[in-house]
This record gives C-alpha cells, structure tokens and sequence, in this order.
C-alpha cells in the first residue's frame, strides 16, 4: 500500500461512479414508471403519459430495450384505452421495431395487437367514407389539393397566408401565454430566452410551441428557410412527445413554407398529412383553419 | 456569523436567534436562502408568506410574488384582512407580482412593469416572468424578498419532475439576484419522492402543524418547535409578548 495506489484507481474510481450513474438512472425510469402507474391509477393520463414517454428515452439511452419496448407496448395500451387507435398503433409498431431487433419475448403478443388495430382501422375507414362525422371531408381538401399549386409564384400573398398561420398557431395550446411575447420590443429575443429556460427544465410541449412561434416570426419576416427549419424542429419535438395536435400545426407550417420555397411536392406531402391527423382529431375549429389556408394556397 | 431578516411573524426571531453572549446573532430566516414553509391544509402557511412578504416591504425589501392560488384582487384583499396594506408598496413599486392564479378567461388587468399573468400550466412562462421579475427588483436595492404561494397548484398541474426542475431554477435565479426565497406546499399533495426532492432543493424547511411550529432545518440551528396561533393579525408563536 503506497500514498499513490490512490491514483492507480482513478480508472475504478470513474468507473464506478458511472456505473452508480448508471444504476440511479435506471431507478429514475424505474420510479417513472411507478409514479405513472398511480398517475394513470387517478385518471391523470397525460400526466402519465408524460412519465412513461420520460423513462422509455432514459431506458433507450441506457441500452435497457426490453424495459423500453414494454413501455412502448404499455402506451401503446394506455392509448388503446382511450380509443386512440392511431397512437395506440404507432406504440405498437415502435415497440414491434424493438423487438425485432432484439429477439424480444413479447414480439407476438405486440404483433397480435398490431394486426387486430390494422384490422380495426381498415374496416372503420371503410365505414368512415359512408358516414364521415368530420365537418370536412376528405374529398373537399383533396379536391383542393388536385387543384394544384399556383405557377406564378411572385403572386404569393406573404400577408394572407400570414394570417392564416396565424389563425392556425392561435388554436395551439401554448399559444394564449406565448403569443404575447410578439408584443414585446425584441419579440425574437424574448422567445430564445424562453426556449432556453424550456431546455434547462425539460419543458418538451412549452419548447415546441416557442419553437413553432419563432418559426412563424421568421415567415412573417420573408425569411422562409430559416422559418422551415424552426417548423421542421418543432414538428420533430411535437412527435416526440406524442402531441398530435402540435404535430398537425407544425405539418401545416412546414408544408407551407416548402410551397413559399417552390418545394410544391414536398410542401403537399406534408399539408396532406397533416389534413390526415386533423380528421383524425375531429377538431372543427383547426379543420375550418387549415381549410382556410389550403385555400389561399391552392387554386 | 449567519445573517437573518426579520420574519415579520410575531416571536419566530426571537424563536430562531442563538443565545449569543454578544447578541449579534439575531433571528429570523438566514438571507439569501430559500425556505420551505409546508405542512397539511389550513395550518396558515400562506398567513406565514404575506407576514415574510409585507414586513420586507417595510423594512424598504421588495417583494417578488408569485402567486398561484389567489388571483391579484384577491391577494391584496386576503393580506388587507389581515392587516397587511399592500396599495402604498404598489404604488412605490416595490410589490412585484406574477399572477398564475388566472382563470381561463384570463385576465382583465394588462401586464406591467410590476404585474405580470401566466398560467400553472406554462412552467417556462412562469420561469421567464419570474426570473425577469427577480432581475428587474434585484436593482431596486441590495435585497429582496421572493414568494412562491404556492408550490402545489403549479406541481397539481404539471408533471413534477419538471417542477422540481423550475423550482431548482427558481431558486438559483433568486439567489443569484441576492434574495431570500419563501416558498408554501401542502404536504402530501405530490408523491413522497416528489416531496423529498422539493425538500433536498431547499435550505431551510419548517413545518406547521396542528398548532406547532417545526424547524425541521435551519442554517445554524438544529431542530426545534413551538406553539402558535393563527390570530386576526396572522401568525403568532406562544413566545411572543
């Protein structure tokens, strides 16, 4: 034993305190899970929601995949519950992804309600184009969409279409508190700070809505690149955290910028989509918006 | 030497102060640390914050507050019913409010230079108006008071792992600033881990309870309690004159 062996087990010191960072992680997702178990328990499903979607990303950074696939397959059943089969499916299908990959246990349990949802949806959508609830339906849009993009792009009216974003961001969540800062002085600034506090604590829904808002300031300012890579980044955030709401807004708004940058097919590919989740939402409101605004788009 | 500031609660200074032969170590909440105040429903933990809050703006301290349960209006009613006259500190800007006790409807006064309305449910909105409110009062003097009122409607709205990261920002932003912060939670409103982190975070927590005063942890003194009574005037411990 000599004054030194201290620093010959620098190597065993690191490694096990990354091993005990490991461990607390793991407990972390673990408490998680139970916390959203008591939540779900009280009725508080997003909150709980909100839990899980946590643990499955540390369990996914620690390499945990069995822990990560049975939250997966767990959401898949939280949404399932609340006759939100399309999400329940997107669950499903990202638990079935994990477990084949990894020879998983539950792979035919999850492949079994992957099928009996696709079964689900294919005969509702059958039933749905006899007896659509939706306020809009598909045709109308579509025939939008046939219609085409103008040619004369030096016709694009900023301004109108500026207004009908705006009509269609007002209906995000998020949007009553953070809208505001457009009042201030440096709006831009103010929302950066803000998106920056969102990251410190984690806020993913408070960041994607600022982010949506940043972008929407920059299309207003004709500076429609920069204003689809914040759409693009809000979008990415929305989906990540399972918003469908959010994700449809952000659609509008990437798909919109694609077409102010002459990008038509990918621009229709995205307002397509998001046409798709709006009925799927039943969302009259956002329905007669974004209507709004694929009219001022197509012709 | 550990610095305190007056309570403002009627013998709780004389309740914390050391029996220091020079009688240099006065009581009261050590500045520049944050404070739980917890305890069941109804035991006057909010009484315990506007006594905090309104005697620092006696002493020339403004007061940053963050309330969550009384909107503006009702604030200032609740405090003047107790004595607590808030309308000369307002005028004087040193009352500095954010207000996300609002309803749906939002709220019929326009935000200002000392008001500011968010919502339980925007935690980054309520961090931003916040930690601006800290910066703009800290230039009003070298101290402040801070008040969260309380820590359980935002932690009831949200998910409390985000929580427990706003109030670790919180309280980093109003020490950075150079004030004391004060903050109320109902005990058992959040799960026990959720507690214990809230707890971690702080560094004085006190209790209040079925008429007892706890000291659970307190920079330079060990647990200890005392009696008290929740009077027409507020809070006052069975050792005051």
């Amino acid at each position: 034993m000599g004054i030194f062996d201290r620093y010959q087990s620098t190597d065993d010191t690191i490694k096990k305190y990354l091993k005990q960072l490991w461990e607390y992680q793991e407990a972390e997702a673990d408490l998680m899970v139970e916390i959203a178990t008591l939540l779900y328990e009280d009725d508080a499903i997003d909150d709980a929601v909100g839990f899980l979607e946590r643990s499955v990303r540390i369990y996914e950074e620690l390499g945990l995949y069995e822990q990560e696939a049975s939250i997966l397959d767990l959401m898949g059943d939280v949404y399932l519950n609340m006759d939100e089969n399309n999400t329940a499916l997107k669950y499903y299908r990202k638990c079935h992804q994990i477990c084949t990959a990894k020879d998983l246990p539950i792979i035919e349990d999850v492949f079994n309600k992957i099928q009996e949802l696709e079964e689900v949806e294919q005969t509702s959508t059958k039933i749905g184009t006899e007896t659509s609830t939706s306020s809009v339906d598909e045709d109308s849009y579509s025939e939008i969409f046939d219609e085409g993009f103008s040619d004369e792009m030096e016709k694009v009216d900023y301004e109108n279409i500026g207004s009908k974003l705006d009509d269609i961001i007002s209906l995000l969540d998020e949007y009553a508190i953070y809208g505001s800062y457009q009042k201030f002085d440096n709006p831009l600034a103010h929302i950066k700070e803000a998106i920056e506090m969102s990251r410190s604590i984690g806020d993913d829904k408070g960041e994607a809505g600022l982010i949506l808002i940043m972008g929407d300031i920059s299309l207003k300012k004709e500076e429609t690149e920069k204003s689809l890579d914040y759409f693009q980044q809000a979008l990415k955030k929305f989906r990540k955290i399972g918003d469908d709401k959010g994700e449809a807004i952000s659609r509008l708004m990437v798909g919109t910028a694609y077409f102010l940058l002459g990008e038509t097919e990918e621009g229709s590919s995205y307002l397509r989509e998001s046409m798709e989740i709006i009925k799927f939402l039943h969302d009259d409101k956002m329905e007669k918006a974004a209507m709004a605004l694929l009219k001022s788009i197509y012709r | 030497m550990i610095v305190r500031i007056a309570s403002g609660i009627p013998g709780f200074d004389d309740f914390t102060s050391s029996d220091d032969d020079l009688g240099l170590d006065l009581g009261g909440i050590p500045e520049n640390t944050a404070t739980l105040i917890y305890g069941p429903q109804g035991v006057g933990k909010s009484i315990f914050a506007y006594a905090f809050a309104y005697h620092g703006l006696t002493q020339d301290e403004p007061c940053l507050y963050l309330t969550t349960d009384l909107e503006m209006g009702d604030l200032y009613q609740k405090m003047a019913s107790i004595g607590l006259k808030l309308d000369e500190y307002s005028e004087n800007e040193m009352f500095y409010v954010v207000d996300a006790a609002l309803s749906d409807s939002g709220s019929e006064m326009e935000d200002s230079d000392l008001y500011q309305s968010t919502s339980v449910k925007n935690p980054t909105d309520i961090l931003v108006k916040v930690s601006r409110g800290a910066r703009m009062i800290s230039n009003k003097g070298p101290r402040f008071r801070s008040v969260i009122d309380s820590l359980t409607t935002v932690l009831e709205s949200n998910n409390p792992v985000l929580i427990v990261r706003v109030l670790k920002t919180y309280i980093l932003r109003v020490k950075e600033a150079g004030g004391t912060a004060l903050i109320t939670y109902t005990e058992g409103s959040s799960n026990s881990s959720t507690e214990i982190l809230i707890k971690s975070m702080v560094d004085n927590i006190i209790k209040l309870d079925h008429g007892k005063i706890t000291i659970e942890a307190m920079k330079g003194m060990g647990r200890k309690d005392i009696p008290y009574q929740i009077t027409e005037k507020g809070i006052v411990l069975d050792n005051s004159e």
